[in-house]
């Protein structure tokens, strides 16, 4: 057995290391931070729940909390529903193969765009000047004079934008489960004489009842930690308008440089992060018995 | 899920409905992109076709009052950047997945478990605790800080998929190579690895799609702009005045940066497409 625990650990070990130095220990060293004002002369000072206090004690947080539910909530629903409708027509009532596979293509082409590309091209879009594609087409049409669309509706703006990157991944998802509905229950209902409407609702959802699931927390948890598209559109502006949780932990901690305000905001939702994560193990191991029960 | 092959009419007339839908859903993404990178090719005076928007590939170029710094700096550390993580990262999980596969050590069981919980977690929220260490170590505000973050953070994702490739390689066939002389470090590199080829091929897809896209960790552990990637070059400029009222140098430049990835899409969209599209997003 040792020689055999040696060579295991041998190809483990760069792994290992880099897992436990760069992964672990920032853990460690965030949730301890936590309890400290640590800032840019980083002086470790153990201050206890001050920094819990003062975040609770804070006008703007409930402000960030109702943003980042609201921002999450809107989103989920709005890209699952999406998801559900395009997975839906691009397997299911396109039967082409080949011609569902490039739409779904043209779906992923957000996804895939680096955010820094992609934020410019919102911006661009809703710039304020008459340049913009927005303004032009606004004036074109209706005559209107430009906007500041962005300043005007920073919360619309984020959501759409988070919107069209999440809703490639959601639609595979959903897509290959539908394909992989044994195509005797469809069989069966349309000798049944069901109409297509009742087939997508009394077959292919509750088929796919677990991959939704899955879906929905899979996005709650990508939503509630990545702020990148947030950061690049409208960095949170104007003032707190579109400010979200973790967001405002790399506001505080990268830009204020209150390192340790900033990790006790990370560690609010870590705690989320944590529930949510449990949820989505449960999730896939429920997805994956009904996958193996078909 | 495959109907008859001859649908019949009420099919037909339903599919086309179908596409007619998809491609009103398509028209606007298709237009806003074609629409922004057409800047690229259009002079931002005249409005005539033109290359001179690319001029930047060649030298620094002067836009009125600001000069826009060569691209080169940027582009080279963006190319080392996505390689060595890319490499560290295939090899690195390949190892471990194979490990964690195949072998029996004590602690097999907790491993796993962790590595579920890991590939789950948002390294996202650490970036306060990485910027630490890596002070510590010396290693902030330099390109190999960025790399090492960049591997660890993605290193238990990519491993969770290749370990399950590498658990559906047959025992057998590892046994027989090992009857035939191999030890395992020969096996490993002469048979297994060839086959699990399309794991790799995939978590090399991932990370070299999220490395060459990566901004987050380069504007969190990076504070000068000495060491610059395309994705940060790109965002300053994208703040800058002078820059924004000339969509067309920065379209240009957003379509070179875009090419690799779109030129990988094309190659590998079976791949991305197969739904297990793991190791969170964003890192």
């Amino acid at each position: 057995m040792g020689r055999r625990n040696a060579q295991a650990y041998a190809f483990l070990s760069p792994f290992l290391v880099f897992v436990t130095v760069l992964y672990i220990v920032p853990a460690i060293v965030t949730v301890a931070m936590a309890f400290t004002n640590l800032d840019s002369s980083f002086v470790w000072e153990f201050k206890g729940f001050d920094n819990f206090i003062r975040m609770f004690k804070d006008p703007n947080t409930l402000v960030i909390a109702r943003n980042t539910v609201l921002f999450v909530g809107v989103t989920i629903v709005c890209v699952v529903l999406l998801d559900l409708f395009l997975a839906v027509v691009v397997t299911y009532f396109i039967q082409n193969q080949r011609v569902g596979e490039f739409f779904k293509a043209v779906l992923m082409i957000p996804m895939i765009t680096p955010a820094v590309v992609y934020s410019v091209l919102w911006i661009w879009v809703l710039d304020a000047s008459g340049s913009g594609l927005l303004n032009r087409i606004a004036a074109g049409l209706f005559g209107a004079a430009p906007h500041n669309w962005i300043a005007l509706y920073p919360f619309p703006v984020v959501i759409i934008a988070t919107v069209l990157t999440s809703m490639a991944y959601g639609t595979i998802v959903f897509s290959s489960a539908i394909k992989s509905i044994p195509e005797n229950q469809f069989k069966a209902a349309r000798v049944d004489g069901a109409s297509e409407m009742s087939i997508v609702f009394s077959i292919i959802l509750p088929n796919i009842r677990y991959h939704i699931s899955f879906i929905a927390l899979w996005e709650a948890l990508g939503l509630l930690t990545d702020y990148v598209t947030i950061l690049l559109i409208t960095n949170g502006g104007p003032g707190i308008r579109s400010e979200v949780w973790a967001l405002s932990a790399y506001h505080k901690a990268f830009v204020d440089q209150q390192y340790g305000f900033g990790a006790a905001i990370s560690v609010v939702l870590i705690v989320v992060v944590m529930v949510l994560m449990l949820l989505i193990a449960r999730a896939s191991r429920r997805q994956n018995e009904g996958g193996a029960l078909q | 899920m495959k109907k008859s092959a001859a649908g019949t009419l009420h099919d037909r007339r339903r599919e086309r409905n179908a596409i007619l839908i998809m491609i009103l859903v398509s028209i606007p993404i298709l237009f806003i992109y074609l629409a922004f990178f057409r800047n690229a090719f259009l002079d931002s005076a005249t409005g005539e076709l033109t290359l001179g928007n690319f001029r930047f590939l060649t030298g620094e170029i002067r836009l009125s009052q600001y000069t826009v710094p060569p691209m080169g700096p940027a582009f080279r550390n963006s190319v080392v950047f996505t390689v060595v993580v890319t490499l560290c990262e295939v090899i690195i999980s390949c190892m471990a997945g194979y490990a964690l596969a195949r072998l029996d050590f004590r602690g097999k069981k907790v491993i796993p478990f962790s590595l579920l919980a890991l590939r789950l977690f948002p390294g996202m929220l650490l970036l306060i605790g990485v910027l630490y260490v890596l002070m510590t170590l010396k290693l902030v505000n330099s390109l190999q800080g960025v790399i090492l973050a960049a591997i660890a953070l993605r290193l238990p994702g990519s491993t969770f998929i290749i370990r399950n490739f590498f658990s559906a390689v047959p025992a057998d066939i590892e046994n027989s190579a090992l009857v035939d002389g191999c030890n395992r470090l020969t096996a490993f590199f002469q048979v297994v690895i060839h086959m699990v080829k399309p794991g790799i091929a995939s978590i090399s897809l991932f990370s070299f799609m999220s490395a060459w896209s990566n901004y987050l960790l380069f504007n969190t552990l990076i504070f000068n702009s000495k060491t610059p990637v395309l994705a940060t070059y790109i965002r300053v400029l994208s703040r800058n005045d002078q820059m924004i009222a000339d969509y067309g140098v920065f379209a240009a430049m957003a379509l070179i940066y875009m090419l690799p990835v779109l030129i990988f899409f094309f190659i590998s969209q079976k791949q991305l497409m197969q739904g297990n599209i793991g190791g969170g997003k964003g890192i």
